[in-house]
């Protein structure tokens, strides 16, 4: 990429001002995350705590205690503002699990299928090829169906084709690292392999890696989302974004806002992701 | 490969678009008592899919299949009151001493669809089947037999006295021997209508059974549209795409009271929720523990917010509908009488009570519920869980509060106390070697009178002793557009099409 | 090219009994008794039993799995128990209405090559922004929610479009919409980058130099070059499309194989939950075999067979 931009060139390419648009997505996403660490601290929500008589309130309505609910209630009278954050934290825990579960795997296998080839790299390689080509989120219905539900089971579901893309990744990079004369130089001094692939090699893959997890963080909100949209994800005791929008599915003619607000809320979150991730993308990344 | 797949799905959509162009321009009209030049047509959306039209296997017992069984085919009675039946294929019947044994006299007139009549043979290789199949329906006849004598005459028997078959037998439908194991996707009965076309999981179209021995139905063209998700139900009925369904939930009445053409009506109902506290659990031992957890939640509150129009205080733990009701002390919302009966049984404040559900309909009632409890420092922790490990940890006790509704099918104490309340059974964690006695007596006499004594009596034992908390009887919505006449709503969600037909949309 | 169609082959055989053995050990080591679920709370323990011997779930996993590779490959896909019905037939006929939608998806999310390839052509523009800044929040939005509110817009307020259901042309429009939604987004980010890398070449800066305009220039040289990883990336993806469209279908009550995969998990119907998937991945497979071809087509560098 770099190499490009240096060539003096006819057609005027201008590259987008990618710093300013990254320090905002950076500051928006703090915000999501303070909110979901800090947020359940300073609003007392209880998903459990119902209050039937003030169900299905609209935005800025006041309770039958004189309270105000400023974003209104939802089917079973519960405040939506408290859903929203505690729905924050939920998505966020879960995005950063699935993220460093996958991270872990496929960093592992994706090193150690580059770096040992053979038959090590022809198997994961294979394994690869078949959770790349089947739809992640097909697995994870019928896995997050098939089990009780936790977070623990979601957090697996989705883990289970996510690693493959960092394994590819890494993969790819430590078969190009593994020519470099520092590598090849701490083979012949007979640095054991696993010392060897830790310091060697891993520090030069994570750059790309780092940039890689933006992306799977976005798509395991979004995916934690459909799988609760469909019933499949959380215990109801967990409060989530999309369990809250197919809740709000059957309100959607007298209280649009049960469906809307969450939605609004990921969206958010998923775009500040990304536009973080394509700057890591352009900084640190490779082109796949 | 693409192509072809592009032609066909083209094709499928013009197939589909003419059949809707000709249910639109169809002016064909029912039969004299129809008047006037309304199509006879009827579209239906079922609350439960229709996957299945075989009566006797694993989804028999489905809604959907029930519905459907109901307009095909025929059952030996059919009841219409508290433990009073009427024959359909059955012209006459009658029990021994003991109810071991039941004579069913059949009527002679009554013909299958393809014109063969309906035999003594017929009525035992379906009865056979049901054992065969083992399915949903198998467990209500463990240790039954029947057999023919003559053409129209059959006998069942049963090992231990069964006082409560006619209820049974209620659902108990008769095909064929003849095509027992023809494919199901166009049965033959000898019900009032006749199946034209069946998509699994999607639509079923009926066409009238003219040779119906109570006499061809009006409809000339009934379809049952299987339309699972609550909001695409309404809106279908709200765009005239159907015009009669059932089961509508409370919160979904608003949306459909500003239209002038649809008219809501309520059944009987028959569905009591029942939430069994495990007797064998933790802290769930004592009765007067469990009556207090129950005297904490305000029930009439919940009701009256969740279910203004369904939902009911219950005051026995079966409907009045049924044979063995018998009304019960109410139980009066008092936290702070719950609070101090738990402090003086040492209720454990540590101890988290595991509720569990299916059901999505139940999440917000179970969140009410441990919303209340939280209020006197019980903790509660409602799990929604998966039908199919609902269904194991049912059964295994794995649970300290479990949400159901239940219904008494048939209409008789015996297929819900009988059933499910013995020691036996292990199903509520409850045992009572008292109550044990009277379900059996009440099971092995015929006498009606008696039997409803012996129940109401059980009936008391349960409440009293807080097996359950038993808070509301559950009564449905029905919603058909005021074109649709002659509906008489069913206590058991599975409506009778054959008396309908369709007036002028004025009237 | 013989090479090129052993390999495809192996890959492809590979996917598929991948997917089937992935499927069939997660579903037996999940909780849930699917003989409880065929008969029901009140069967007695002796029945229970028989039912398991009689679906051969009592005996061991290994025995199991090797009576399940035996009946995939003879076609023999056993019969849905809540249906009645053989599995593969029930799923066949739900498949042309999956693959209805789906191709009006994909043709809908077409726009998205127009919109990448001219915010590639004018990268850094206003024009660019608009269409990646576009691109970026519709790829970000959860589907079922980009549906439900087009439901609540379309359907509710406007009452233009019908919400559920099949029947008519008109029922089509907002669950293909919903589907193409994240792909149109897909599609506009791979052109445009691959566009603008286009651009960047000698052969486009020497057009430009012989005083070609924009346009005849992104015409006349750059789509076709840019047209392969288009293609390539595009069909590595349909398998994210055909994943989107469980969760439309359950959204718009859409009668196809994802709504019917969907009950099938919460029926234990194994059956079918082992059909559907296989076919999934069979179709999978094929459309990267398509790609492979269009993109040799497309690009005579690309040649088959080569590379790793």
């Amino acid at each position: 990429m770099s190499a490009i931009t240096a060539r003096p060139r006819l057609w005027p390419v201008r590259l987008r001002s990618t710093p300013t648009v990254a320090a905002i997505a950076t500051v928006v996403l703090v915000g999501y995350l303070l909110v979901g660490l800090i947020g359940p601290l300073l609003i007392a929500y209880d998903p459990v705590a119902t209050s039937v008589a003030d169900r299905l309130m609209p935005i800025g309505a006041v309770r039958a205690d004189g309270t105000v609910a400023v974003l209104g209630t939802d089917g079973a009278g519960r405040d939506m503002l408290g859903q929203l954050v505690y729905g924050a934290r939920t998505s966020i825990i879960i995005g950063i699990s699935v993220v460093a579960a996958c991270l872990l795997v496929g960093l592992a296998f994706g090193t150690l299928a580059g770096y040992l080839a053979g038959w090590t790299d022809v198997a994961i390689s294979r394994l690869i090829d078949i959770l790349m080509a089947f739809p992640g989120i097909l697995l994870a219905i019928v896995i997050a169906g098939l089990f009780e539900r936790s977070m623990l089971v979601v957090i697996l579901a989705l883990s289970v084709a996510g690693w493959v893309g960092f394994a590819r990744l890494a993969r790819g990079l430590t078969l190009s690292l593994r020519e470099r004369p520092w590598v090849d130089a701490a083979r012949l001094i007979g640095v054991p392999t696993p010392v060897l692939i830790i310091r060697h090699i891993i520090p030069f893959v994570i750059g790309p890696v780092t940039a890689l997890a933006t992306t799977e963080f976005a798509g395991a909100v979004l995916s934690e989302a459909g799988l609760s949209f469909l019933g499949l994800g959380l215990p109801s005791g967990t409060v989530s974004w999309g369990q809250v929008i197919a809740n709000g599915k059957d309100y959607l003619d007298t209280a649009w806002w049960i469906s809307a607000l969450p939605g609004l809320a990921l969206t958010g979150l998923v775009v500040s992701t990304g536009l973080l991730g394509d700057h890591l993308t352009q900084r640190l990344g490779t082109s796949r | 490969m693409r192509p072809i797949r592009l032609r066909r799905a083209v094709a499928l959509a013009a197939a589909t678009v003419s059949i809707v162009g000709l249910v639109g321009c169809s002016t064909t009209t029912g039969g004299s008592s129809a008047g006037g030049d309304v199509p006879q047509e009827l579209a239906v959306a079922v609350w439960t899919p229709i996957e299945n039209l075989d009566p006797h296997g694993a989804s028999a017992m489905d809604n959907g299949t029930q519905v459907a069984a109901k307009a095909i085919f025929s059952a030996l009675v059919r009841a219409v009151g508290k433990g009073e039946f009427e024959g359909v294929l059955a012209e006459s019947w009658k029990a021994n001493e003991d109810a071991t044994e039941w004579t069913f006299t059949l009527r002679n007139n009554v013909k299958f669809s393809d014109g063969t009549p309906v035999t003594s043979a017929d009525v035992v290789a379906s009865f056979e089947r049901i054992l065969e199949l083992k399915g949903a329906m198998a467990g209500n006849f463990a240790g039954h037999k029947a057999k023919a004598s003559g053409t129209n005459t059959v006998v069942i028997t049963a090992k231990d006295p069964d006082p409560a078959l006619l209820g049974k037998l209620i659902t108990f439908y008769v095909t064929p021997a003849a095509h027992q194991n023809d494919g199901w996707t166009k049965p033959i009965g000898s019900g009032p209508f006749v199946v034209e076309q069946f998509t699994p999981g999607q639509s079923l179209v009926l066409a009238p059974n003219p040779g119906y021995w109570g006499g061809k139905p009006a409809l000339n063209r009934l379809e049952l549209r299987s339309i699972g998700e609550m909001a695409a139900r309404m809106t279908a009925l709200k765009t005239s795409e159907v015009d009669l369904t059932w089961a509508v939930p409370d919160d979904q009445l608003p949306g459909l009271k500003g239209n002038s053409d649809l008219v809501v009506e309520k059944d009987a109902g028959n569905g009591v929720i029942t939430m069994w506290m495990n007797g064998s659990g933790k802290g769930l031992k004592e009765a007067a523990v469990r009556r207090s957890l129950w005297q904490a939640v305000d029930f009439a509150t919940i009701i009256k917010s969740l279910f203004p129009e369904t939902g009911s205080v219950a005051n026995s733990v079966v409907t009045s509908n049924v044979l063995g009701y018998a009304p019960q002390t109410p139980v009066r919302y008092d936290p702070a009488a719950a609070k101090k009966a738990l402090d003086d049984a040492g209720w454990d404040y540590d101890q988290t009570i595991r509720v569990q559900f299916s059901q999505p309909q139940f999440q917000q009632f179970a969140d009410a519920v441990a919303s209340d409890l939280a209020k006197i420092g019980v903790k509660v922790e409602p799990t929604q869980k998966e039908a199919a490990v609902f269904l194991q940890d049912l059964l295994a006790l794995n649970w300290d509060l479990n949400i159901q509704q239940l219904g008494t099918a048939g209409f008789d104490a015996a297929t819900n106390l009988g059933r499910l309340y013995t020691c036996a059974a292990k199903r509520t964690g409850y045992c009572n070697p008292d109550l044990d006695d009277l379900l059996a007596q009440a099971g092995s006499t015929s006498d009606t009178a008696k039997r409803q004594e012996l129940y109401a009596q059980a009936n008391k034992i349960i409440w009293d002793d807080a097996v359950g908390m038993y808070p509301m009887f559950v009564q449905n919505l029905y919603v058909r557009n005021k074109s649709v006449q002659g509906l008489a709503i069913p206590p058991d969600l599975t409506p009778d099409f054959s008396t309908i037909r369709i007036g002028n949309g004025g009237s | 090219m013989t090479r090129y169609a052993l390999r495809t082959a192996a890959t492809g055989v590979l996917i598929i009994f991948g997917a089937a053995t992935l499927v069939f050990f997660i579903m037996r080591i999940a909780p849930g008794d699917q003989a409880l679920v065929l008969l029901g709370p009140d069967a007695t323990g002796a029945e229970v039993a028989a039912a398991r011997t009689r679906l051969g779930l009592d005996q061991p996993l290994p025995i199991q799995y090797w009576h399940y590779l035996t009946q995939l490959a003879t076609l023999d896909f056993g019969e849905s128990y809540r249906f009645g019905q053989p599995a593969f037939e029930l799923v066949l006929s739900r498949l042309p209405a999956s693959v209805e939608l789906t191709l009006v998806a994909t043709v809908i999310a077409m726009s998205g090559v127009v919109l990448g390839a001219l915010a590639g052509a004018y990268r850094g523009r206003w024009i660019d922004r608009g269409i990646s800044g576009f691109a970026l929040t519709l790829y970000s939005m959860p589907p079922f929610w980009i549906g439900i509110m087009l439901i609540l817009v379309m359907a509710l307020q406007l009452r233009l479009l019908p919400s559920a259901g099949t029947g008519t042309p008109a029922h089509i429009v907002l669950p293909a919409l919903t589907l193409a939604a994240p792909f149109t987004a897909l599609l506009t980010r791979i052109t445009r980058s691959s566009v603008a890398d286009t651009m960047a070449e000698p052969y486009v800066q020497r057009a430009y130099a012989k005083g070609l305009s924009t346009r005849e220039v992104v015409t006349g040289h750059v789509v076709r070059n840019a047209a392969t990883p288009v293609v390539t990336v595009g069909a590595l993806h349909v398998s994210t499309l055909l994943g989107g469209a469980v969760i439309v279908e359950s959204v718009f009550t859409w009668p196809g194989l994802g709504s019917l995969l969907v009950t099938a998990v919460a029926n234990r119907d194994y059956s079918i939950v082992q059909v559907a998937v296989l076919l999934i991945a069979v179709i999978v497979v094929c459309c990267n075999v398509a790609a492979d071809l269009i993109a040799a087509r497309l690009d005579p560098r690309v040649r088959l067979g080569a590379g790793a």
